[in-house]
């Protein structure tokens, strides 16, 4: 078990470092890299102009190079500083982190609760009207943007409360949770063992609660891994939007700006946070599935 | 088959072939501006009124459907095959492989692709078809999304290597591959369904959001994306409902999807 | 509010007591002739940001954020009224011009102290210039003082005096001070914890909350008082939201969260003067304008036949005459723009040239044009005479949606006369690599903001080896004649004192550059801005910042929130 753990942070770590460099080269050769909008700033003479092309040059010669370099100061907890915003990045992200942690962790949990209420309910109820309103409002869900979601937000008024990013969030959350666990949970009801059960006169909370959820569980927990970086990708638009200031709304600067630090740190990030989830998912599948076969 | 799913087939088939025949259901075209009337309402001229140009609202809504009905569906099925296959293999064969797949998985789901995006639109040539580069993001946005449908796929992938079905068909000496296409990639419809099913409005939101990075459609070609785009103004949108239409069709056609493609297993 | 409350109290008593609190008066006027009456008004004003500072000294500001701070914390020399468009003393009470322009002498006023009580010297502005002008410290506002071959020099010759000389003599020099920041040395040390710096504006930086805000406290040894003596500002504390999306401001403002929108566009204003016409201000066309021009420069990846059309003066005069400026202003802008006469507009009163006239807009003599130059016009596609169909991308950048509008409907025009025109939107960065490094690109449409009035502003768009010339920047010599005089012409106002030949000169310039039309003007837009009706003394201006140029003079009106005399 301790070996499994070990290989598995190892293969974990090897991503994180990859995805930074490869999120590093993205950057670099993207269009509109080392370009400073002040060179158009008319007020500046050629000269002043060169300097910040140097400036912005210097910075991602040789991505190797300057990857490895990077990757040594980030271990001993130097995170860069900004190119954009001019200011060590860690301080950047300590600031930033706990509002996303906040709206995307609230966001999740509240999405992932009312999709899995929902789909229990149709299981439950298994009628087809039912189906066929709740598919209508997750329908509506997933079709309308969530920029628009949160514009509507923004202009109910909801925007001090700061609950407009996680609400928004939710939303973007719940359709697909639904979607999923309906079809996962509609599959496991239509098992023999759900209808032996039946016969032998479990009630119906019984039965959708041991015989059907507790067997769709491993799978459900495979969208749970998933469902973060869903939820991740959801802030960034909703925190420009609602005026949250979290990590989405820094990452979406940082890709406007090409400030590659920051990127790398945000994509380094993501990735621990990623693979950690879809670890503890696996996790969490494997000891359910023993769980029950026991 | 129910009288339920032969109406959605019939309604979207309808949507198709109205898409297909905009040339002739609204003549004045997607591109035409009448620079007299711009942000008209509804007419018996302009059945959805125009849009800030002065151009036929239900013109640029059918022809719109026509990028957006074919481009969006084909991303999400690229991405859903993609990472059907690479979920299958990762969840049924395991081993190096299922770790290699699943790290890509989530390497795929790291990193800003957004610049590799932006790195293609660079290359190609600034006289290109509109269409082309459209065609090209949105198979792009295919290529790269498979990820989170993997993930997804391999779990269902791992449960079901160990149901009895699967046990008498290997009793029975089927092969890997029939066991693989003939058992298990069928048993895991209701789950890819489900994925295609949330994929398609997301394609054609990402367009959306492409938009203000100058990866979305160019002008003057319409899409959903960008007409989608206008709700932001919700304060417009309150006092012009018609504007509503494109989110409207979009509901239409997720409900037509939903009822031609089985969610359920076939065998309920 | 009276300040003496009526009394009902006999009258010898009252009279005691007005004579005992009129010896306090005067005994307090003795000790402290500085000491005013507070204002009355309370109240924080609130408005937006579009983005975060990335460094508060005052001395490095270039964005719009960093200048809004320097704007409402910084004290100048010399000021620029933004309604009158005259120069007003400052922190200097006067100014001499000597020597043809080549030096400039301030006396300081006296009395003013930064915001931490410490006196304002000459020390401190040597210390500013000196530190502005080095180098090393690389500031935004150094370039305009670096005219000619030599250094600039600053020199204190006592009684409150600085002196400024220049290499040589610079034309319209006191705009240049407009925009120097006076700091000191202490401050500055401080910059990186700005509620700690020490100001001499009407506000100081009381907290910062990354992403959010930004408050501004009054100072408290601000200089300025108003007429009946009472110190200025007048609003306590200024709330700055860091608020990017412009469509969530307006949301804001509509609720009363914010009172104040510095710059809208058309369609924004022509939604809030549906909704609260008392709040929309239009102050009539700005300074700012949208324009189109033409990759010119020789080592561009370009079709050589393309290249050929855009250096041809005909086919650039062609493409002006077949768009419909008009319909520009009044669809995209709602009438809230003019078509573009020039490359300066009207609101720039005294240099504008009055003699240019609205280009004409006639697709048949766009036709005519290109047909003398030997381009054919067959079906419904032009072609030139090596039979190539005349087909060219314009780029902009992506999400300004005015831009792309203006791109799609001159898509239209072009097309009447048989140009297929292909709009490119891009992001900025892609957008400023094309135009100004890779030259990847075969026409532009961009905006101009110019935020000075004077023409030697301009001489970094206007000289051919200038890095922002936008057909084709930094020419090691003028590759055509007019550029060439045109350059002679700049250089030639840039160092002339008398106005009027300075006039003469640059009125030369907008003619050549209309006639050769390498950047078409197509609208001038007007300068849009919302203000709530709780705000007293609000008189927007066409100059930047164009809603709370007077800020130290601007009150809330109404009970809720107090009220003040002018």
């Amino acid at each position: 078990m301790r070996t499994r753990l070990l290989h598995r942070l190892a293969t974990v770590g090897m991503t994180v470092i990859l995805g930074g460099f490869l999120a590093a080269t993205l950057v670099r050769y993207a269009p509109g890299f080392g370009v400073d909008e002040r060179e158009l700033d008319t007020r500046f003479s050629r000269e002043t102009i060169r300097r910040l092309r140097e400036e912005a040059g210097a910075r991602g010669q040789g991505i190797g190079s300057y990857y490895v370099h990077y990757m040594a100061r980030v271990l001993t907890g130097d995170l860069g500083v900004s190119a954009g915003f001019r200011r060590p990045v860690a301080a950047l992200i300590a600031e930033r982190f706990p509002e996303t942690v906040r709206s995307a962790g609230a966001g999740l949990a509240c999405g992932w609760t009312a999709g899995m209420l929902l789909a229990l309910a149709g299981v439950t109820v298994a009628r087809r009207e039912f189906d066929f309103l709740t598919g209508a409002a997750v329908a509506l869900l997933l079709c309308i943007p969530s920029a628009v979601m949160a514009f509507a937000f923004v202009f109910a008024g909801t925007l001090e409360t700061g609950a407009a990013a996680t609400i928004v969030i939710s939303l973007v959350i719940l359709p697909r949770v639904f979607r999923y666990a309906r079809s996962i949970l509609g599959r496991v009801a239509t098992a023999p063992h759900v209808f032996m059960a039946l016969a032998r006169g479990n009630g119906r909370f019984r039965l959708v609660w041991v015989h059907v959820l507790r067997p769709a569980w491993p799978s459900l927990l495979a969208l749970l891994g998933v469902s973060v970086s869903m939820a991740l990708g959801a802030a960034i638009p909703v925190e420009v939007i609602c005026d949250s200031p979290g990590l989405g709304q820094l990452a979406w600067q940082a890709a406007l700006k090409r400030d590659l630090p920051l990127l790398i740190d945000i994509t380094l990030l993501i990735s621990v946070v990623t693979g950690v989830s879809g670890f503890a998912a696996e996790l969490a599948q494997t000891r359910t599935a023993k769980g029950d076969s026991l | 088959m129910s009288g339920l799913r032969r109406s959605a087939m019939a309604l979207l088939a309808c949507l198709y072939l109205a898409a297909l025949a905009a040339g002739w259901l609204a003549p004045a075209g997607y591109a035409g501006q009448f620079r007299e009337s711009p942000s008209a309402p509804p007419s018996r001229k302009f059945l959805l009124g125009t849009d800030e140009l002065g151009r036929d609202s239900f013109a640029r809504l059918l022809y719109g459907s026509r990028i957006s009905l074919t481009l969006a569906p084909a991303a999400a099925g690229l991405g859903i095959l993609i990472g059907a296959i690479a979920g299958v293999a990762a969840g049924y064969l395991g081993g190096w492989l299922d770790i290699c797949l699943s790290r890509l998985a989530d390497l795929f789901l790291s990193v800003p692709w957004l610049f590799l995006l932006l790195s293609v639109r660079a290359t190609l040539p600034l006289n290109v078809n509109p269409l082309e580069s459209i065609a090209i993001t949105f198979l792009l946005l295919g290529l790269l999304g498979w990820a989170v449908p993997a993930r997804i796929v391999r779990a269902a992938a791992r449960q079901l290597k160990g149901e009895d079905f699967m046990l008498q068909a290997r009793a029975r000496g089927c092969s890997p591959l029939r066991m693989l296409t003939l058992h298990l990639l069928p048993s895991m419809r209701p789950v890819l369904a489900a994925q295609f099913w949330t994929s398609i409005p997301l394609f054609i939101l990402s367009e959306t959001n492409l938009g203000f990075l100058g990866l979305g459609i160019a002008e003057p070609l319409p899409s959903w994306g960008n007409l989608l785009a206008g709700l932001q103004k919700i304060d417009v949108v309150a006092s012009s409902p018609w504007r509503l239409a494109p989110l409207v069709l979009l509901l239409l056609v997720m409900a037509c999807f939903h009822l031609i493609v089985p969610l359920e297993d076939p065998s309920r | 509010m009276n300040i003496v409350r009526r009394s009902t109290k006999r009258p010898r008593t009252r009279l005691a007591l007005y004579a005992l609190v009129g010896l306090l008066l005067l005994s307090e006027g003795c000790s402290s002739p500085a000491r005013v009456l507070e204002p009355v008004t309370h109240g924080e004003l609130s408005f937006c940001v579009h983005a975060e500072p990335k460094d508060f000294n005052p001395l490095m500001a270039s964005d719009e954020p960093e200048e809004l701070v320097k704007f409402l914390t910084a004290g100048v020399l010399i000021r620029m009224n933004r309604l009158t468009q005259a120069f007003e003393p400052e922190l200097a009470e006067s100014w001499q011009i000597l020597d043809g322009g080549r030096r400039i002498e301030f006396k300081l006023r006296e009395g003013v102290r930064f915001s931490d009580g410490v006196p304002l010297t000459t020390d401190d502005v040597a210390f500013t210039l000196r530190t502005m002008l080095d180098p090393a410290t690389h500031s935004p506002a150094a370039d305009p003082f670096r005219t000619g071959k030599g250094d600039v020099t600053v020199s204190e010759p006592g009684g409150r005096r600085v002196l400024v000389t220049f290499p040589v003599p610079l034309a319209g020099v006191e705009r240049l001070f407009d925009q120097v920041p006076i700091t000191s040395r202490a401050a500055l040390e401080k910059s990186a914890r700005p509620a700690e710096m020490s100001v001499l504006g009407p506000y100081r930086i009381a907290e910062y909350r990354t992403g959010l805000y930004l408050v501004f406290s009054r100072n408290p040894y601000y200089w300025k008082k108003n007429s009946d003596g009472r110190r200025l500002p007048y609003i306590d504390s200024i709330r700055l939201f860091i608020q990017q999306n412009r469509e969530v401001e307006l949301i804001r403002f509509m609720r009363g969260e914010i009172q104040l929108i510095n710059s809208i566009d058309a369609e924004s204003f022509e939604r809030l003067a549906a909704k609260q016409p008392a709040a929309t201000r239009d102050a009539g066309r700005s300074l700012e304008s949208e324009q189109m021009w033409f990759n010119q420069v020789a080592r561009a990846p370009l079709p050589e036949y393309r290249k050929e059309w855009f250096r041809s003066r005909d086919f650039r005069r062609a493409i002006s005459d077949a768009i419909n400026r008009a319909d520009l202003a009044r669809v995209v802008y709602k009438n809230r723009a003019a078509p573009a006469m020039g490359p300066l507009s009207p609101a720039n009163h005294f240099w504008f040239d009055a003699g240019l006239k609205i280009p004409l807009f006639s697709p048949e003599s766009a036709l005519r044009r290109l047909q003398q130059r030997g381009f054919t016009f067959s079906g419904s596609t032009l072609r030139d005479r090596s039979g190539n169909a005349v087909e060219f991308s314009v780029i902009t950048n992506a999400g300004n949606v005015a831009r792309e509008r203006m791109a799609s409907m001159i898509q239209q025009d072009l097309a009447r006369i048989g140009i297929r025109l292909n709009v490119v939107t891009l992001d900025f960065g892609s957008l400023v690599e094309r135009i100004t490094r890779t030259f990847n690109y075969e026409s532009c449409l961009l905006g101009l903001v110019n935020l000075d009035l004077d023409p030697s502003a301009q001489m970094n768009i206007w000289l051919s080896s200038a890095g922002n010339h936008p057909w084709n920047p930094g020419q090691p010599s003028p590759e055509t004649a007019w550029e060439a005089e045109i350059d002679r012409l700049m250089r030639a106002q840039a160092v002339e004192i008398s106005t009027a030949r300075r006039k003469a000169l640059f009125d030369r310039v907008q003619r050549i550059v209309v006639e050769e039309a390498p950047v078409l003007y197509l609208v001038d837009k007007n300068a849009l801005s919302a203000v709530s009706p709780a705000i007293g003394n609000a008189s927007p201006a066409v100059l930047h910042p164009e809603t709370f140029w007077n800020i130290e003079h601007l009150y809330f009106q109404g009970p809720r929130r107090g009220h003040a005399r002018q």
